[in-house]
């Protein structure tokens, strides 16, 4: 015969499994509702840079003055990219951990345990990761169940994603660059190269560019990953290319001090600039500008035509992200712990923000917000005023 | 050779009122604060800048270099430093050796260090100002090496992963800030061709060496000249990924340790091999002067018509000035010591590789030694073997490579001021008149007259060249003190030599990649650097190194030679006809007539703001922890240490509990707060505490005693070598004995006078030359119940007499004496005194032992290897002993005594451990010890087994 006390002890069983249960399954998922659409109209950053040709420019002005709309603490810090897609924020962190957070009610959707360092990329309704290193090292996550659709080894991946018509691109570190089906990650070709590779693969026309440690730029064709031309630069290309379709330019910087234009079609230089320290992020690219940042703390805009400078804009420290073009508006980070915006035309600063640590994520736009990460492990995501004030 | 501090002292202090604590440390060299420095703060952009006003202009170049390498690292890393960085400026070495922070004696070896506890950067100037700022670019790649790696490691949470290899952290300090020079370039020279290069996998086994620094440096040039400078800071970058650096090797540049080193090595084969085909290893093509030890800086002379060479030599472990007939090539002569170093405080430095000696005509030796407070230069008759004189002035801080004029009257010197300026000056020696004869930034070096007495010869860093580092030779004319060159070009002319007749100057250059002698004509024409009439002319080929060239009056040059890494004389004969035969000339042209270069100091660009200093103070050590005893119980506490920025003002706070229940919490709580006071010459420091529990010892058997009180103690040097200490403590004490059921109060007034010397050499596992004692008058009264009243005398002798370069015979002498009212009992017995007798079992009011020891090497160095790596072990060491002792109360009945057996194995640098068998012997009759009938040993042997030096 159960007893009240029986009862008891076998509700707080039940009560202690359960929680267990969802303890360890909400340890390790990330499940996004396909109906909980409320921004699609809005440009999703699927990928570093916004788009394969990776130009760091989205469409919508996120104007300063910004406020703090959330600031989240996670237990590692935050790799290099964030992307946000239908208001999802998905980033991985530099120990185990990928994470979705709701950019709109700052909630945490999710997190995806991994075994190393990893960076996101979106894809459909899968959130392509790419581990920096381990055994298996690409993964297809499908959003609506939780299930990996693939895992494969594509080798150690210091770099980002890319997703152009064929499928994903990805430049390993060890040498090759490789391209793989969305559907099964399969892959259907390998390009080798001398060195090592950290620049993230962009896309343009058909042709896939990347820098590699040897110096050079190279340019393959999507659709076998044949070589189509190489530029060789005088230092290691750690920087990702950014691809102007309208100019028909390569734009990427070199260790070796000087930013390149190069012709996409013919790989021959059309302009070069040199700066004063290394340039190891990426460019940004609207309309007649090109800009990007050094490490002899300045950023710089040039003529897209001719490299002409337009202005420069000196931090305190290092530019250690990628500028972000949101409009008329140039955000960046540095190692000086500041998120500048300043102005495009003029190099101007308009506003600033000085995080809790240094900024070495690139910041990313998404309707009204924008997001970054800083050392120690700070997520911001910040909210336009001049929005909230129109919306008063 | 440790540093006594003011805790050690405090400990004794408490330990003499209960039971004694003799520690092993109670002697040590004294780090003195000669000068009180009125500290400034510099601010720059990204430093604190501390100096002393005397050298303003030298802080705020280093401030310039400081920034300029700022910028140049942040770009090289990528990275940046998010907090101000403190820099701390040294006008010169020997100011530097007086700074507190960090407790250790600093030898003149150490160029700078980076700290990293407060994250500071300490660094002397030394007369260079190229010197100043390599050592500052040096020290601050450290700063953003530790920076960059901790970070890679806590963003991956990784930060249980092993430190970089130090190799690889000082050889990246040493390629970031050289780049590769003439230096480098001999070593890895020497240990290509002479068989001593250490591959990365056997690194270890010369680990915080020299020779480590330099393959580290060697190294890195290969794996940026090979794989690319970028791959350097993915070495740091990838350290997350693998804990083993070798595996991180294999990551970044596509080899481990194994194979890296084969193609490393054989790269370097490749390329000093083919320099025997036209080079020469000194020691094939030379006489042999000297054999053992380090010897430079030679000096030639006659006594009584024999040709001498006088060099300074550290081959017994001390530096000393020899002297050895030239002819002896063979060394079969001892060479004999002229004057001893390291022991008094008179020679305590002779600048071994700094300063050269000088003889002249009339036999008279000129050297600088430092003495006390600055360098002293002394002059000494070698038939005498008497000083003549000595010199020193205000504001010249440090000397060297003193010269004698042809007449033997005048000695031309550099020396750096306080300040932080090097220049050349003159004295006259019979007035002591000093002359000044250059006043400027210029680090002017190794001055040698004509022998008219008209013209000095000097190398300089004032041409266009010294902004990297580089050094020609110009001559002074002393009647229009007009200063011109004699060679020019971006290389290093060094430490030129007069022949005897005036006609050709000789002295050492790296102009084709390492230093040689050369040659030149002093044909007493115009000199101009564009013709050949100097028929300048490489002499030697050496294939490492040639230093300090010194004319005989035999056509020959007696010099340094850089080998086997050591430092040897040696002798090139015919020096003359060698060069005539020389057929290729070198021409020097000047490119920018009179071209000197400007110093750059901070500029309108940076903003730099001059504070006063104030101390302000941070944590550097913060620890708790918890033990359990199967007698006392748990116990649990903590203890904190903070100190200024520059150490001089310390805080230490105590506090744990060993209550075993919650009535006894506040019986056994314990807390002491000392602040100690370093700044000046008499360090002091105060304190209170209160002490509570229980306690133990043979004697007194387990007591409860409660103390609390105040003390002060002051520890005044009088040299390096010699020190006065003393100290008050007046406390309360409760004691109570448990199985007496007795307990006791008083009102204790301690008070304590030592005379400490200490001047020993250290071999692996202790001392094995000098002498050290400790003398030491206490009483100790209650002065409220007159229950206790005692007096205390500790006389500790030890003695070290060498027999050879490892082999010593140690003698220890020590009576430690109690008397009175409730005097406490000396302990003894264990493997750090009495040997064969168990530990602090014996025990008595007064006590002496006396020790002998004979000790000799065992085994010179072994290795370990696992199949992960391996570990490199020095010396272990032997010795045979005999102790003999005692301690009683009132009278000596017997005497105890050991004879046996020692292995010592030093362990990890600090931990030696100690084997010890032999037998115990009785002398049953103090007042007959020699009777044979009282004498008796025991069966059997003992085994000890413990830690701890050498005594």
């Amino acid at each position: 015969m159960k007893t009240k006390s029986n009862y008891k002890r076998l509700s707080l069983l039940a009560i202690i499994m359960g929680t267990s249960i969802l303890l360890f399954f909400g340890c390790s998922r990330i499940i996004i509702n396909p109906e909980m659409q409320e921004h699609q109209l809005l440009p999703n950053w699927k990928l570093a840079g916004g788009n394969p040709q990776r130009t760091f420019n989205y469409p919508l002005a996120v104007k300063p003055p910004l406020e703090i709309h959330f600031i989240k603490r996670l237990p590692a810090a935050i790799d290099r990219n964030i992307i946000v897609v239908d208001s999802v924020l998905y980033f991985g962190t530099q120990h185990e951990h990928v994470y979705a957070y709701n950019i709109v009610t700052s909630k945490k959707i999710g997190k995806k345990n991994m075994e190393y360092a990893s960076t996101c990329a979106y894809v459909d309704h899968q959130l392509l990761v790419a581990e920096r290193y381990g055994d298996k090292t690409l993964h297809s996550l499908n959003l609506y169940n939780n299930d990996w659709m693939w895992q494969i080894d594509a080798g150690d991946i210091e770099s980002e994603p890319l997703i152009c018509p064929k499928g994903i691109v990805i430049s390993a570190l060890y040498n090759h660059v490789d391209l793989y089906t969305i559907e099964s990650g399969t892959k259907l070709w390998t390009f080798n190269t001398n060195d090592q590779i950290r620049s993230s693969p962009a896309y343009g026309d058909g042709k896939i560019f990347f820098g590699c440690d040897d110096g050079a730029v190279y340019a393959l064709d999507e659709s076998n990953g044949k070589e189509i031309w190489h530029f060789q630069t005088e230092g290691a290309v750690e920087a990702t290319p950014a691809v102007d379709l309208n100019a028909r330019l390569v734009l990427i910087g070199s260790s070796d001090f000087r930013f390149y234009a190069i012709n996409m079609d013919t790989g021959n230089e059309v302009w070069s600039f040199r700066a004063n320290g290394q340039l190891l992020n990426n460019a940004a690219v609207s309309f007649n500008n090109v800009i990007f940042g050094s490490t002899d703390n300045k950023l710089y805009c040039l003529n897209i035509k001719n490299g002409a400078l337009r202005w420069q804009y000196t931090c305190e420290s290092v530019i250690s992200t990628s500028p972000l073009i949101s409009g008329d508006i140039v955000f960046l980070g540095s190692l000086d712990q500041n998120l500048y915006a300043v102005d495009l035309s003029s190099g101007k600063k308009i506003w600033q923000y000085k995080t809790h640590g240094r900024i070495r994520t690139n910041p990313v736009a998404w309707g009204e917000y924008l997001a970054v990460a800083s050392e120690d492990n700070y997520l911001y995501v910040f909210k336009s005023v001049e929005k909230k004030e129109q919306g008063d | 050779m440790k540093r006594v501090s003011l805790i050690v002292i405090l400990m004794f202090l408490l330990g003499a009122s209960s039971s004694s604590i003799y520690a092993q440390y109670y002697f040590g060299r004294n780090k003195i604060q000669y000068n009180s420095f009125d500290w400034h703060i510099l601010k720059t952009e990204h430093f604190d800048i501390y100096y002393y006003p005397e050298m303003r202009e030298m802080a705020e170049i280093g401030a310039a270099a400081a920034e300029e390498t700022y910028t140049f690292l942040e770009d090289k890393f990528n990275h940046n430093i998010n907090r101000r960085i403190p820099l701390i400026f040294y006008s010169n070495h020997a100011h530097f050796q007086q700074t507190n922070t960090t407790p250790s004696l600093l030898p003149e070896g150490v160029g700078g260090f980076f700290e990293f506890m407060k994250g500071r950067v300490v660094i002397p100037a030394n007369g260079s100002v190229y010197q100043f700022k390599r050592v500052i670019r040096h020290e601050l790649v450290h700063v953003f090496t530790h920076s960059l790696h901790y970070r890679v490691l806590k963003n991956h949470r990784k930060l249980n992963h092993p430190s970089l290899p130090l190799w690889f952290v000082e050889g990246l300090a040493e390629y970031w800030s050289i780049g590769w020079n003439s230096e480098t370039e001999s070593i890895i020279r020497d240990a290509v061709l002479n068989n001593y290069l250490y591959p990365t996998q056997y690194i270890y086994q010369i680990q915080g060496t020299f020779l480590m620094y330099k393959e580290g440096q060697a190294i890195l040039k290969y794996i940026a000249d090979t794989y690319g400078e970028h791959k350097i800071i993915q070495l740091i970058e990838n350290t997350w990924k693998t804990e083993r650096f070798s595996n991180v090797m294999k990551l970044t540049i596509g080899v481990d340790y194994k194979e890296f080193d084969k193609e490393w090595i054989y790269s370097l084969k490749k390329n000093k091999y083919p320099l025997l085909e036209d080079h020469d290893l000194p020691e094939m093509v030379t006489n042999k002067i000297t054999e053992e030890g380090i010897n430079t800086k030679p000096a030639y002379y006659r006594l009584n018509g024999e040709p001498y060479i006088a060099f300074i030599s550290n081959r017994i472990g001390y530096s000393n000035i020899y002297t050895k007939p030239l002819s002896d090539v063979e060394e079969k002569i001892k060479p004999h010591v002229i004057i001893e170093g390291e022991r008094s405080s008179e020679f305590e430095s002779f600048h071994i590789l700094k300063s050269k000696i000088d003889i002249s005509k009339h036999g008279v030796l000129a050297f600088v030694s430092k003495s006390g407070e600055t360098d002293v230069l002394y002059t000494y008759d070698i038939k005498r073997d008497k000083i003549l004189k000595s010199f020193k002035w205000d504001k010249l801080v440090s000397f060297s490579s003193p010269a004698w004029s042809s007449g033997g009257t005048k000695l031309a010197f550099t020396a750096i001021n306080f300040a932080g300026m090097s220049d050349l000056y003159i004295v006259d020696v019979p007035t002591g008149k000093l002359f000044k004869l250059t006043n400027d930034y210029y680090d002017d070096h190794d001055p040698v007259w004509s022998n008219d007495g008209r013209t000095i010869y000097f190398s300089s860093d004032r041409t266009v060249f010294g902004e990297y580092g580089n050094y020609n030779i110009f001559k002074y004319g002393l009647e229009s003190g007009e200063i011109s060159f004699i060679t020019y070009g971006p290389h290093n002319d060094l430490t030129p030599s007069l022949s005897p007749d005036g006609k050709y100057l000789a002295f050492t250059s790296d102009r084709d990649g390492v230093f040689n002698i050369w040659m030149l004509t002093l044909n007493g024409s115009e000199y101009r650097l564009t013709n050949t009439e100097n028929q300048l002319k490489k002499v030697t080929h050496f294939t490492t190194a040639a230093y300090d060239p010194v004319w005989t009056d035999n056509n020959s040059i007696v010099f340094t030679a850089f080998e086997n890494f050591s430092f040897q004389i040696r002798e090139q004969e015919d020096v003359v006809e060698t060069y005539e035969q020389i057929a290729e000339v070198t021409v020097d042209s000047m490119t920018l007539p009179n071209s000197f270069w400007t110093i750059r100091k901070l500029d309108g660009k940076s903003s730099a703001e001059r504070v006063k200093y104030k101390p302000k103070f941070n944590l550097d050590i913060a620890q708790s922890q918890v033990s359990q005893d199967p007698i006392y119980g748990v116990s649990g506490g903590a203890q904190l240490a903070m100190t200024d920025m520059l150490g001089n003002y310390q805080y230490y706070f105590l506090i744990y509990n060993n209550a075993q229940t919650r009535d006894e919490f506040w019986k056994s709580f314990n807390v002491a707060l000392t602040r100690a006071n370093l700044s000046r010459r008499a360090n002091t420091s105060y304190g209170l505490y209160h002490f509570a529990g229980r306690y133990f010892n043979m004697y007194d058997d387990f007591f409860y005693e409660r103390m609390y009180g105040g003390y002060f103690a002051v520890s005044y040097p009088l040299s390096v070598f010699r020190r006065i200490e003393g100290s008050i403590n007046i406390r309360h004490s409760d004691k109570y004995w448990y199985f007496d059921d007795y307990s006791r109060k008083a009102l204790l007034f301690s008070n304590f006078m030592s005379y400490v010397k200490d001047n020993t050499l250290w071999g692996p596992t202790g001392p094995i030359d000098g002498e050290r004692f400790n003398l030491t008058f206490g009483n100790t009264i209650d002065i409220q119940n007159s229950n206790v009243n005692f007096y205390t005398i500790i006389a500790d002798y030890r003695k070290y007499f060498r027999v050879s370069q490892q082999v010593a015979h140690a003698v220890r002498l020590m009576t430690r004496y109690n008397h009175g009212k409730e005097a406490t009992r000396f302990f003894m017995g264990g493997s750090w005194d009495l040997r064969g007798y168990p530990r602090w079992r014996i025990w008595g009011k007064k006590l002496f032992l006396i020790s002998n020891e004979f000790r000799f090497p065992f085994i010179e160095r072994f290795i370990v290897n696992f199949p992960v790596g391996g570990m490199a072990f020095s010396s272990i060491r032997g010795a045979t002993f005999v102790d003999v002792g005692n301690a009683w109360d009132d009278k000596l009945s017997d005497i105890l005594g050991s004879y046996g057996l020692g292995l010592r194995f030093r362990l990890g640098g600090v931990l030696v451990l100690r084997y010890d068998f032999g037998k115990r012997f009785y002398l049953q009759n103090a007042q007959k010890p020699f009777d044979p009938d009282t004498f008796s040993k025991q069966d059997g042997l003992f085994h000890q087994f413990f830690f701890g030096w050498d005594f």
